[in-house]
């Protein structure tokens, strides 16, 4: 480890900052405003009523990805480059300078990026996004002519401007450094009879700047599976003192500013506070992303932008409707709902966990004696697979929760987004979901999160009941979906003991909108209504890789598969491989003491097993 | 069941197939007149009405559902199956009572059947074709119904015989074909004679074109009972067998609380107790409008009220079995799914389910009750909603909480399925409004051969 000097050229204190602009627009003082990307009018801190401000502005200019809020307000709004699209700079945590490369050409004429639109008011109007940052390092450096040439191709080549990271330098902390930290961490733990808020970025769409991105909106938060909303999350036990219950729409008060929310209780989240994610509430944000949601910023100030005391909440006698795709998951009126699922989950051995000591006396707890019984019970003689067999472990100690491969499944496998009234009605289409439960009670439960794809049963119940055969084993042991000879019938999802496969009830892919035609991957069938589709272990990237391999005459080497959720896993949970090969990675994992089945005693014969859970809590901390 | 073999002192079954007092003529008369004599009575245009503007409703409710796909129903993940199939269901069993009646019965010889059979085989036909509708609507892509089929095509693809999906197609088209048939070759003599009584040209073509030449001879006689016992014996084992395959749907299924080894009679029972619980419902109004309780006598409502009795009880039996295998197996999917049904979301539909099939219908044991044609046609309606409710358990409630409780769901109809359900009963009361209307709704032949035995009868032994 060494330190740097802070990589940011000038710091400055943002919000401090912007209220001096505001103060200054509000004086009339601002004869010309440049908004080059952001939208303050939608998230600016709501004492600054910046909307107002902005129009006491002459010129207002706005440079964005969308035409929002801000823009709305602005006599110009001049379309950006997204950053793909467009060349720059930039430098990384060790200050190593690298020059940003478009991936594409602008999928649409006439945007800009932003160097553009400063140059607008320097020396060279109409000068290139290349040119900008190509003539900039050339001023730099010392190079001239071809040399530059040179060092140029060079950066272009490598992605860095090599030796161009910060020297270390020495520090030492503070000596009153401790002090103050230390008195501050009574204040916020005391017990304050005030109601304290808390504003925290959506996981999905982050400060809203995501907001019409449909696969985000209708990515499953992390712990309360909801999509297209944020929620005013509270504990139970705070619940039951402000006298509130799930999905009651309330109005949220903070020092005379009010916003209104939907109640949403959550399990283990901390009493007497509630927190409240930004980004939605978007007024103009899109085809997606307008509408849905609470704006937190409404009652979010310079002062407090991140937590507030003193909120009251008071009651609409209204009722707010949440899509979550964990239905159970809502507490309903009685606190019951997410317990009953959760109990059976661990009735089942869906989650298996152990403590290390319960792992060190049995490394085998894992094991389902029924399973074991159960397995070779047929009449018929096992198919033999030959050559590949392929299969996923993943490893319930490594995952989060985080839902990266969900998005990576939808953006590979060209998974229709349904919208917030489908989800409600059960029918959202993700091929891998993440299963939340909960142990130990309301206050301060255990969260296990259990990734499902398709199991790719080597006994596959969905495949004997289809009447027309449109899903069949494949060799190599998929359970393959031939979507133009499906029928309809949804008899394989009624006998799919894992509820994996998906049905397109209405026409979802959207077949109209231009702008769509890029983001699919032109390697998996854009499925129609009235097909079911499931997870296939990505095959098309099976089925690429297996090609390249034939014609190089080799085996596909382990690792060479990588299907979209493993590569987007940032825990590394997800491995998939030949199970054919004792000595890939996949096999390895499977063969340790931890691997099980779900439900293994239905005799499924899973391909995709899991590796239990071992907790090794720190003793100080639990009970 | 020999009702002359009876001991009991028992008004209804002792009472006659046949009023006393009717002749050859006047039989013929009685029944041919409805169709021939009456024309389009006020009280008969009412009901079509209101059973032609169901249909309309149905018509709606399709074309939507084709336009939009099976999304506009309230199915979902993991409740795939909801409206649709409980209504197939309920459709086919009602369809079991007229081939149980005019095949099984005439095989054993049972003489009350004759008066009922006609209209009971009717009704077993336009339910068959409520039901057929079903499957069809509920695919996702009904246009390409045919890949159920095996036809010969250039990919020499096949259905998946294993699905018993594909098992319903055969046995259901048989069923169907076999009941029209039956029903067809049975009113020929009878289509004759309205050829013969008709004073409208139009109607002598028609019902001329359908009574296929007969003439009454002793050859076509001789061969009417050949084809009809043939048909008897062809239809016998299709009355066990269609509700069994259907029952192969739930069985063969890993689905707790569907995969049990008790569906098919339990399934075959259901059917029956269903289809006399909606002849009753049918022949008790149709005879009292049409004012034939000479014809259809305190007798056959008796026997229909025993039979569904019996059946009940079988039914009753079906559902304390499976409580008790629930329990007995030990497998905890199983358990909870029995619990599920008792005491979760659904628990009101359970408890409302066994008390129409199995707590009310015993209160038939009583003479009285039997005898009581008001009480005997609430007690049917009550049965017919229980076997839909049975129905609704079966598929919804067991798919909703299946094996991993993350994908646990509820179901709610929508308009749209509730739209094409009633929309079914109006294409069945709108084809049974034209049935009474033109076509002899009793079968003269056999209500004929019956004179000579009741008025034998009505002599003081």
């Amino acid at each position: 480890m060494y330190y740097t000097d802070p990589l940011d050229a000038d710091p400055v204190d943002g919000i401090e900052s912007l209220g001096t602009l505001v103060n200054d627009m509000k004086a009339g003082k601002v004869d010309a405003l440049l908004i080059l990307g952001g939208n303050p009018v939608y998230d600016a801190p709501a004492d600054f009523d910046f909307g107002p401000a902005l129009l006491n502005v002459k010129l207002r200019i706005h440079s964005g990805l969308y035409y929002d809020e801000t823009g709305e307000l602005c006599q110009w709004h001049v379309p950006a480059t997204h950053y793909l699209e467009s060349w720059g700079d930039a430098r990384a945590y060790d200050g190593t300078i690298g020059i940003i490369q478009p991936l594409i050409a602008p999928l649409y004429e006439g945007c800009h990026s932003a160097y553009e639109i400063t140059a607008l008011l320097g020396s060279d109007p109409g000068k290139s996004n290349h040119d900008i940052v190509r003539d900039y390092w050339a001023g730099q450096r010392p190079e001239k002519e071809k040399a530059f040439e040179d060092f140029w191709e060079r950066s272009l080549h490598d992605g860095i401007i090599a030796g161009t990271a910060l020297p270390a330098i020495s520090v030492s902390a503070r000596s009153d450094f401790a002090k103050p930290a230390a008195a501050q961490a009574p204040a916020t733990a005391a017990s304050s009879p005030d109601l304290e808020i808390s504003f925290r970025p959506d996981p999905a769409i982050f400060d809203g700047r995501f907001a019409n991105n449909g696969w985000l909106q209708e990515l499953p938060k992390p712990n309360t599976r909801l999509t297209w909303d944020n929620a005013a999350m509270i504990g139970a036990g705070t619940a039951q003192h402000l006298n509130v219950t799930a999905g009651d729409y309330v109005k949220l008060q903070l020092n005379g500013r009010e916003t209104k929310a939907g109640i949403m209780i959550v399990p283990g989240h901390a009493e007497n506070s509630i927190t409240l994610h930004l980004g939605y509430g978007r007024r103009r944000a899109g085809k997606v992303g307008t509408g849905p949601g609470f704006n937190a910023n409404f009652i979010r100030t310079s002062a407090s932008p991140w937590s507030a005391t003193g909120l009251r909440v008071e009651k609409t006698g209204k009722q707010y409707y949440f899509a979550v795709t964990q239905h159970q998951y809502i507490i309903d009126h009685q606190g019951r709902g997410s317990e009953e699922a959760s109990d059976a989950a661990f009735h089942r051995d869906l989650i298996q966990v152990a403590t290390l000591e319960e792992f060190r006396a049995n490394p085998n707890f894992a094991r389902d004696p029924n399973e074991e019984a159960t397995r070779g019970l047929t009449l018929y003689p096992g198919f033999k697979y030959e050559g590949y067999a392929w299969g996923m472990s993943i490893d319930l100690n490594k995952c989060v929760g985080c839902n990266a491969c969900v998005v990576a499944c939808q953006s590979e496998n060209n998974i229709a987004v349904v919208g917030k009234e489908q989800v409600m009605a059960g029918r959202a289409m993700h091929w891998i979901r993440v299963d939340t439960y909960f142990r130990g009670g309301l206050e301060n439960p255990e969260m296990y999160y259990e990734p499902m794809p398709c199991m790719q049963c080597e006994n596959a119940p969905c495949e004997v009941v289809c009447p027309v055969g449109a899903t069949t084993h494949s060799p190599e042991g998929l359970n393959e979906m031939t979507y133009n000879r499906c029928v309809g019938t949804r008899y394989c999802s009624n006998n799919c003991p894992y509820k994996v496969r998906r049905f397109n009830f209405f026409l979802f892919s959207d077949w109209q909108t231009p702008s769509l035609y890029g983001v699919r991957n032109p390697n998996v069938t854009v499925r129609s209504r009235g097909v079911m589709e499931k997870c296939t272990y990505c095959v098309q990237r099976i089925n690429a890789a297996k090609i390249r391999s034939e014609e190089e005459n080799r085996p596909v080497h382990d690792g060479e598969i990588v299907t979209a959720c493993q590569g987007a896993c940032p825990a590394d949970a997800i491995v998939f491989g030949n199970i054919n090969d004792p000595n890939s990675r996949v096999a390895k994992l499977k063969a340790q003491s931890r691997n099980y089945s779900l439900v293994g005693e239905l005799n499924t014969k899973p391909r995709t097993t899991y590796l239990a859970r071992v907790r090794n809590p720190n003793p100080e901390i639990h009970e | 069941m020999d009702p002359e073999g009876s001991q009991n002192i028992n008004e209804a079954s002792q009472a006659p197939v046949l009023e006393p007092g009717h002749t050859l003529s006047s039989v013929t008369e009685k029944i041919s007149s409805i169709v021939l004599g009456r024309g389009t009575t006020k009280g008969w245009m009412f009901g079509f009405a209101i059973a032609f503007a169901l249909l309309m409703l149905l018509n709606v409710a399709v074309t939507y559902l084709l336009v939009k796909g099976v999304g506009i129903w309230g199915i979902r993940i993991p409740i795939a199956w909801g409206f649709a199939i409980v209504n197939f269901v309920w459709w086919i069993g009602i369809g079991h009572a007229g081939t149980l009646i005019s095949a099984i019965l005439l095989l054993l010889h049972q003489k009350w059947r004759t008066s009922i059979n006609r209209f009971a085989e009717a009704m077993t036909i336009f339910a068959v074709a409520c039901a057929g509708m079903f499957p069809l609507l509920h695919m996702g892509r009904p246009w390409l119904f045919f890949y159920l089929m095996p036809y010969p095509n250039a990919m020499w693809l096949w259905p998946q015989f294993r699905s018993p999906l594909v098992w319903d197609v055969f046995a259901v088209s048989t069923y169907a074909t076999v009941s029209l048939l039956f029903w067809f070759v049975g009113m020929v003599p009878d289509l004759a004679t309205l050829r013969d009584r008709a004073k409208n040209r139009a109607a002598r073509i028609i019902y001329g074109v359908l009574a296929m030449g007969w003439r009454g001879s002793a050859v076509h006689w001789s061969r009417y009972e050949t084809a009809s016992l043939l048909l008897a014996g062809l239809a016998t084992p299709l009355v066990v067998s269609v509700h069994t395959v259907v029952s192969f749907d739930f069985s063969v299924a890993i689905v707790p609380g569907w995969h049990s080894t008790i569906f098919p009679p339990y399934f075959v029972a259901g059917a029956i107790y269903s289809g006399f619980a909606m002849v009753i419902t049918l022949a008790i109004p149709i005879r009292k409008f049409y004012h034939l309780e000479d014809l259809v006598t305190m007798r056959h409502l008796d026997n229909m009220a025993k039979v569904m009795l019996a059946t009940g009880v079988i039914v009753a039996y079906g559902y304390m079995m499976e409580t008790f295998i629930a329990f007995y197996s030990g497998n905890q999917y199983d358990r909870y799914m029995i619990m599920n049904r008792m005491t979760g979301p659904y628990a009101f539909f359970y408890w409302l389910l066994i008390a129409c099939n199995i707590v009310i219908p015993q209160v038939l044991w009583s003479r009285r009750v039997r005898n009581s044609v008001p009480i005997l046609f609430v007690v049917a309606l009550i049965v017919n909603v229980g076997m839909w409710l049975e129905r609704f358990v079966i598929v919804v409630v067991s798919l909703h909480r299946d094996y991993i409780p993350s994908a646990w769901g509820t179901y709610m109809p929508t308009r749209w399925d509730w739209a094409t359900y009633v929309g079914t009963i109006g294409l069945f009361l709108t084809l049974f409004y034209l049935f009474i209307r033109f076509l002899p709704m009793i079968s003269i032949v056999e209500m004929r051969s019956l004179v000579e035995e009741t008025n034998e009868e009505g002599q003081p032994k």
